[in-house]
């Protein structure tokens, strides 16, 4: 799975202003050890049932669990149709 | 010592960043959440200085410093991500949530957004009874106390309403300090 289809997946739904780091910590430690720019996707699990978290700030002009469920939507829809993956949604931040 | 939001960087590190127009780009900044909530406060005491100045060029007003440094630290304390709070979800293998760092990043902003009102802390309870919201708020001289108290914790409740599915207990708004333009030649 390419993480990079769901992240363009999540920033074309309405209302999402921006990605941020899933896992801040590991991300900062990633890019100490790792040349280039860790995915903003957290992929864990396996390949049939993965478990796929993101965290998103929202424009707070919209009701921010309305955009969480249309980011989730997003990102089923990305996947293949028989994927079981569990998604999260975290909203971090709701800007003005 | 993990720095602001597990990004390494301290307080004082962010405002440089900031003074330097966020460039070159740190990707360890810019993808934090975190950062960007305490990012935004520094911006938003940046601008709201720049109006007081604004406001009374001729007496060259000036903040107390050690007032906004004490602000500066409760909202580093405040953008923590804490935990995560539940959003509903019709799909089971979906599971929906807002930090508690980005309800009280809205609550402070909706209480700044109100003429005169700077929000001083912000913090949230659980109970079996729901959530209680607790603002303290600092209001500048002149601007009627009660009224603004009031207008804060309208509009705290509707963007709580808005933004999350809590069930609210209460809000409740403490005036616990008058700011004053203060003149360098007094």
């Amino acid at each position: 799975m390419d993480p990079s289809i769901i992240e363009a997946a999540v920033r074309s739904v309405p209302g999402v202003v921006t990605l941020y780091s899933p896992d801040a910590a590991a991300s900062r430690v990633a890019r100490q050890l790792l040349p280039g720019t860790p995915s903003l996707v957290a992929l864990a699990g396996s390949s049939e049932a993965p478990t796929i978290t993101v965290s998103v700030g929202v424009d707070g002009s919209v009701q921010a669990p309305a955009t969480a469920a249309l980011v989730a939507a997003a990102i089923r829809a990305a996947l293949p149709p028989d994927s079981d993956a569990e998604i999260s949604v975290r909203i971090s931040r709701v800007t003005r | 010592m993990t720095g602001i939001g597990d990004s390494g960087y301290t307080l004082e590190q962010l405002g440089d960043y900031l003074d330097s127009g966020r460039l070159p780009a740190n990707p360890a900044i810019d993808d934090n959440a975190e950062c960007q909530a305490v990012l935004a406060s520094l911006e938003r005491f940046g601008t709201l200085s720049r109006d007081l100045v604004e406001r009374d060029a001729a007496s060259s007003p000036a903040f107390d410093e050690s007032w906004f440094g004490a602000l500066l630290a409760q909202v580093t304390l405040e953008a923590r991500a804490g935990r995560d709070l539940p959003l509903s979800s019709a799909d089971p293998r979906t599971r929906l949530s807002i930090t508690e760092g980005a309800v009280r990043e809205f609550v402070r902003a909706a209480g700044d957004a109100v003429d005169g009102v700077l929000v001083g802390r912000c913090s949230l309870s659980s109970s079996d009874a729901g959530v209680a919201v607790d603002i303290s708020i600092s209001v500048q001289l002149g601007t009627p106390v009660q009224a603004a108290a009031e207008t804060v914790r309208q509009a705290v409740y509707t963007e709580l309403l808005k933004h999350t599915e809590l069930l609210i207990e209460s809000v409740d708004v403490t005036v616990t300090d008058v700011h004053v333009v203060t003149s360098e030649d007094s």
